[in-house]
């Protein structure tokens, strides 16, 4: 019996020490940490190094009398982890980069290559997949000293503008840098970021978004081909479209949207992509005094949907004209032919003679609250 | 007490998810150009028919583990060796899911701490467990899946249903599907359905298996495999994927689930994955255990002597993981390449064997 009780004690004061030794091994307190939120990466004032900057939270305790502490640390060295490590020792805690959600590329990074970057941020093991990507206009430490007035915790304004968990704007798009990863990589698509600039103090502005070839930047869209662009990427954009009619002007709020394509090549004939949008909407302002009639609506639906075919045209055929692919309609062609040896070589040479064609279909149903 | 037949499906079930963790997505996925996806066809009818064959056989041999039914038919000189073998493969099967798990821990949980000490911690919570009595080990098996299938099943949904799911990556990856099957791919593919295999020792609780809808096994393993295959290659590209190395980590790190305590969906993957991994490693040691004690002379039914046994049995394997621990991760892979094939012929041995044994017993009997 009491050989038993001995044994009892014995296992667990042997489990004691074993909680403590994985839970104690170099495990640090929140008070002895720093929380990187937003890391920055511009080139060098030498040719090939960078200049990092990490946007630092400090944790404080009482959440509702939050003062924005926040601190920038910046360093140039030839390698992104260099810099990193050179900057613990101007912190006295440790630097944690697991709760970091925003990599911002400066400009002259993405007009040359982002592929080093991208290449680090998914192999160290505590900076998170879902970590959004973006360019820095003019450069990624300017944004990152961005501090508009509406923000409490330090870099919340970035992270929620770009996660779209804040702000809904038809204009962002955010790029997480699993998806940047894969599109640099696969055959077909071509990788796209937002642009973050900084117009004027403590406010930024994303409405751009970058088209890259795989490594660097090419074409840059206006915020109305951002617009449109993300209408074809993603569904149930929240935004207004304008429909015109003689000299009044009538916007329409989209309540759901959907976008889809197929290539189609005829035997005989040329080649083209078949555009199908689909929006359902709501009327939102109206430049007339004239009361919306149901004829009214449908005219509106008419001049809205021609408007918008128009537009979304202009911009596929300049997206065609860059020569890159940023909506993965390679890979769509690849997905869809068996031919695995040559499909890619009949893209390329496919590619270019492609003629649209765009089907809006706009569907305003109600005239809002007043007709 | 007798194990009811659904504790065969958990068996099975448990090694049918822990396949995901990294040997077989990773072999799966470097010959996705070359055929994989017909192993994956092959895999699932030679799985099945195994666990058919197998359930056949072993049934002839109600309440009796691999050492009885072998000491039964076989010489001794044979039959140690075989037993010692298969001890040793059970071994490394537990062994080197610990070893991935330490390695997966390190990677994305807790990067800081020392990789001994996680292993130390793992391997107090196997040895110890690896000793309680089967029956048991079954029912914590049960509850484990209780409590880690919806997690994966959660995981798995939401991981498909995310809009960044690239659909066309995984369609244009079918159009890969009409290549010869590839031996590695088949044999990781076929690791989905070997649970059945530790019935070898579990079936001395199960006086009678009785399976009904064999096919649901196979259909839930090709779900697995299916899954197991095309959701890394939605979330990285038919090209991006091979630069992963955890590709089913990785996966998990890029679901963000929102509206959720935690926004991460590698913790709830890694909770769940880390309680599967743990009882799996517990079941492969305890018969790797058993099988190793069954060769040892009688111990006549003092349990003194038979924990002092189990001690330095259990001792000599945690003592050979923290020696394993010395291999880098393409030394890990390959040592966990070769125990897949090892694995998958020492399989059929298995199930030949047996029904030589069945036939030399019936023979005796006439």
């Amino acid at each position: 019996m009491r050989g038993r009780v001995v044994r009892a004690m014995l296992l667990i004061l042997l489990s004691t020490v074993m909680a403590m030794l994985i839970s104690g091994c170099n495990y640090k307190d929140i008070d002895r940490r720093i929380f990187v939120v937003a890391i920055g990466i511009d080139p060098g004032k030498a040719e090939g190094t960078f200049k990092v900057s990490l946007k630092l939270a400090i944790p404080q305790g009482d959440v509702t009398k939050i003062d924005e502490k926040m601190q920038i640390l910046t360093e140039e060295s030839e390698s992104i982890s260099e810099a990193l490590r050179r900057m613990k020792s101007k912190v006295e805690k440790e630097l944690d980069y697991v709760h970091c959600k925003s990599v911002v590329l400066g400009e002259k990074i993405a007009a040359k290559d982002i592929r080093h970057v991208v290449d680090w941020a998914v192999r160290r093991r505590d900076i998170q997949l879902i970590i959004n990507f973006a360019v820095g206009r003019p450069g990624a430490l300017e944004v990152l000293q961005v501090k508009p007035p509406s923000e409490r915790i330090p870099s919340n304004s970035l992270i929620l503008a770009m996660s779209g968990q804040g702000t809904e704007s038809p204009f962002i798009s955010s790029v997480y840098s699993y998806q940047l990863m894969r599109s640099i990589y696969e055959k077909g698509i071509d990788p796209i970021l937002p642009i973050i600039e900084v117009p004027e103090e403590n406010q930024f502005l994303i409405d751009k978004i970058a088209l890259l070839d795989k490594n660097k930047i090419k074409l840059v869209l206006t915020p109305d081909e951002t617009r449109l662009f993300n209408l074809l990427s993603r569904s149930d954009l929240q935004t207004n479209f304008p429909a015109h009619i003689g000299n009044g002007m009538y916007q329409y709020y989209t309540e759901s949207s959907s976008s889809s394509y197929r290539i189609v090549n005829p035997p005989d004939g040329e080649p083209y992509i078949r555009y199908t949008i689909k929006i359902r909407a709501i009327l939102e302002e109206n430049s007339t005094e004239e009361m919306i009639t149901h004829q009214m609506l449908k005219k509106i639906n008419e001049a809205g949907a021609a408007e918008l075919r128009e537009a979304v045209t202009a911009l596929l055929v300049k997206i065609q004209d860059s020569g890159m692919d940023p909506l993965g309609w390679g890979l769509r062609y690849g997905s869809r032919h068996w031919n695995n040896a040559t499909e890619m070589s009949d893209w390329e040479n496919l590619y270019p003679q492609l003629k649209f064609q765009v089907k809006a279909d706009v569907d305003v149903k109600y005239s809002g609250m007043i007709k | 007490m007798m194990a009811k037949s659904r504790y065969f499906y958990c068996l099975f079930l448990m090694n049918s998810l822990i396949n995901i963790i990294n040997f077989t997505p990773r072999e799966l996925l470097d010959t996705r150009f070359d055929g994989a996806q017909s192993s994956i066809l092959v895999a699932v009818v030679t799985g099945t028919l195994f666990i058919y064959l197998f359930t056949k056989v072993i049934n002839k041999f109600p309440g009796k583990g691999l050492p009885e039914i072998f000491a039964s038919a076989l010489p001794r000189l044979l039959a140690s060796p075989l037993i010692l073998i298969y001890a040793v493969l059970w071994y490394f099967a537990g062994a080197l899911i610990l070893l991935s798990f330490v390695d997966i821990t390190l990677r994305f949980v807790s990067p800081d701490t020392h990789p001994t000490a996680v292993l130390l911690g793992f391997l107090a919570v196997v040895c110890l467990c690896s000793r309680i009595d089967p029956l048991s080990l079954l029912y914590g098996l049960e509850v484990t899946l209780g409590i880690t299938l919806p997690l994966i099943l959660y995981t798995t949904v939401k991981a498909v249903v995310n809009p960044n799911f690239s659909w066309d990556a995984v369609l244009q990856m079918m159009t890969y599907s009409l290549h010869p099957p590839d031996m590695n791919s088949i044999a990781a593919a076929t690791f989905t359905f070997s649970g059945y295999i530790n019935m070898a020792i579990f079936n001395r609780v199960f006086h009678g298996l009785k399976l009904k809808h064999v096919w649901i096994l196979s259909l839930e393993g090709l779900l697995v495999l299916l899954v197991t295959f095309y959701v890394p290659i939605g979330y990285h590209g038919t090209v991006g994927v091979e630069r992963h190395v955890y590709t089913w980590f990785t996966t998990a790190d890029s679901i963000r689930i929102e509206a959720f305590l935690v926004e991460r969906m590698l913790y709830i993957f890694y909770f769940a994955y880390s309680t599967l991994a743990l009882v799996s490693a517990i079941i492969q040691w305890h018969v790797g255990k058993e099988l190793f004690l069954s060769q040892l002379p009688s111990t006549g039914g003092k349990p003194k002597a038979k924990l002092r046994r189990e001690v330095v049995i259990l001792g000599i394997f945690a003592g050979g993981t923290l020696f394993l621990m010395r291999m880098d991760q393409y030394n890990l892979n390959m040592l966990g390449v070769f125990l897949l094939h090892v694995r998958w012929y020492g399989e059929l041995l298995l199930i030949l064997l047996l029904f030589w044994c069945y036939w030399i017993i019936r023979r005796r009997r006439a």
